[in-house]
């Protein structure tokens, strides 16, 4: 019989190496971080330290998402011993994620590892409640306070926390973080249809289903054929919309509408690096920041943006 | 016969505002096949799923094997095998992958029965499920639900996007699998033919309670017509 555990453990890498493209690409990404954590001219540290959080960020919305589809299945409350197998394969997991890999990362950018693993604990409890209740309102002020921390005069005091400066601190934001990561942790491990995070937050008529108007149909189909990205999205859109129209009660129905509300999250990401794009490019002119740094920043977002998108 | 596997007291429930069901009472008993006959939004998948704990009743009562539904424990789950109306498997996943994946939770898990299974209904073993059709991921959905060989099968219309060559092979497979006395199979359709074929006892859901309820043969006899035309009948009236 196989190891129900190493069946679980083998899905958090099956799906993002089963094409050759995608293994390319998450296999590029894992390398331009190892290799920008291990510069010792520590020139990213220099232009654009934020970065830094970049993989750990992706890693922590990647969790979530994975999780999220594994709980919110019949077969989660069917199958003998799926939540605790999951539960603890998932917790080893987020521990391996959040905990461990940036422990060890810190260090090799002398920061320290309680500063920075606590930025994380904290950003992964946001992030886990985001995809457990996704929103736009949430969004926005998530993105709004991730667009913030980037900016330097705001960075640089996040900074001392990194520099172990601010232990109190540290502690404080650990603390934050925790109880935001195991309240959504059991909340997600206990998933069941009558929990309303297994649905969407979606609008919805007062028969349950979803509520679109023809006009917000077709804002949709503007926003999404329209700009620099159409040939990015077309597929995505296409057949989301398809789904998303004749949407019913059943449960695939509300995976598409959650896949949707998720492909919202990603036109987004489009927006939210346009802005970014638009305040580096800003800083770059009016500040010491070289091009390199701006290339890594602007390469920073493909690992995030290719797991928003699948 | 002897027991009773699914027992279903008073269940109701609604959506918001909407009744879906208003008081259904059922009693399924080993070893039987129950054919569970309804229109297109009368409430079937809403009672598969209060009596399979997959939701919660406003009211009444479900048990599963002499268990509270909503409280089934390991063993209760590792003898029912469930098929969704819609099937939501890993995409990245080859046929093969799913198969191991799900072997796993089940330590009584039959791989001389499924190796048999995915020869009989032709699934393409090795292939991802992304891009298989849906008929082929109903035969795969069919195919973990079976693999552990349990006592409750409960399949929520199940045949319906299979080809007619599948379609007469899972049902001649649930024939095969519902030994009397040992095997219960709860299913609901649409198709009065799927259900005359495999079925030895029909419950009528309408209007959120179950209309009519007993073998089918005495279905028949009553009415001295076809199930079509009764099923039509019950609905117009």
């Amino acid at each position: 019989m196989p190891n129900p555990y190493y069946q679980v453990a083998r899905t958090y890498l099956q799906h993002p190496f089963s094409s050759v493209k995608r293994s390319l690409l998450i296999s590029g990404s894992v390398l331009f971080f190892a290799f920008v954590f291990l510069d010792n001219g520590f020139s990213l540290k220099q232009d654009f330290p934020p970065a830094y959080l970049f993989p750990f960020i992706a890693l922590s919305a990647y969790w979530a998402v994975h999780v999220k589809r594994q709980f919110a299945d019949a077969r989660a409350s069917l199958t003998p011993g799926f939540r605790k197998i999951h539960g603890v394969v998932a917790t080893i997991t987020a521990i391996v994620f959040v905990i461990i890999l940036p422990g060890a990362a810190a260090p090799l950018i002398h920061w320290q590892p309680l500063g920075f693993v606590s930025i994380l604990i904290l950003f992964f409890g946001i992030i886990l409640w985001y995809i457990l209740r996704p929103g736009r309102t949430f969004f926005f002020f998530m993105m709004s306070g991730f667009i913030l921390i980037q900016q330097k005069p705001v960075f640089n005091a996040i900074e001392q926390i990194f520099l172990g400066n601010e232990p109190v601190q540290a502690f404080i934001i650990i603390g934050i973080g925790v109880i935001l990561s195991i309240t959504g942790i059991i909340r997600l491990f206990l998933l069941n249809e009558e929990i309303l995070e297994y649905h969407l937050s979606f609008k919805k008529n007062k028969d349950g289903r979803a509520k679109l108007s023809d006009l917000q149909w077709q804002k949709l189909n503007r926003s999404c054929y329209q700009g620099l990205w159409r040939w990015l999205v077309k597929i995505s859109v296409v057949r989301m919309i398809y789904h998303a129209r004749n949407a019913t009660d059943s449960y695939w129905s509300r995976m598409h509408r959650w896949n949707y509300s998720g492909l919202s999250v990603w036109l987004a990401f489009f927006y939210a690096i346009l802005i970014n794009l638009f305040l580096t490019l800003i800083f770059y002119f009016s500040s010491t920041n070289s091009p390199p740094g701006m290339m890594m920043y602007v390469t920073a977002f493909v690992p995030i943006l290719i797991i928003y998108k699948h | 016969m002897n027991g009773t596997t699914i027992e279903l007291r008073g269940i109701k429930k609604s959506y918001g505002e909407k009744s879906v069901l208003t008081g259904v009472d059922l009693s399924v008993q080993k070893g039987s096949v129950l054919g569970l006959l309804g229109t297109n939004g009368s409430g079937k998948t809403t009672l598969i799923k209060c009596a399979l704990g997959l939701i919660r009743p406003q009211s009444g009562e479900a048990r599963l094997l002499g268990e509270p539904a909503w409280e089934l424990s390991p063993e209760a789950k590792s003898r029912i095998g469930y098929v969704p109306q819609v099937i939501n498997l890993y995409e990245w996943m080859t046929v093969r992958d799913v198969i191991d994946y799900t072997a796993a939770f089940y330590p009584g898990w039959n791989h001389d029965l499924v190796a048999r299974l995915i020869k009989e209904l032709d699934i393409p073993a090795e292939d991802r499920i992304g891009p298989l059709s849906v008929g082929q991921r109903q035969k795969v959905a069919i195919l973990l639900a079976l693999g552990h060989e349990p006592d409750l099968l409960i399949l929520d219309e199940p045949a319906a996007s299979l080809d007619p060559k599948a379609r007469r092979q899972f049902l001649q497979t649930i024939i095969e699998l519902a030994e009397p006395d040992k095997r219960t199979v709860l299913f609901s359709t649409h198709i009065t033919s799927d259900l005359e074929r495999v079925a030895d006892r029909v419950a009528i859901l309408k209007s959120g309670v179950i209309a009519w309820h007993g073998l089918l043969e005495d279905l028949k006899e009553q009415t001295h017509v076809n199930l079509e035309d009764t099923f039509l009948e019950m609905h117009h009236a």
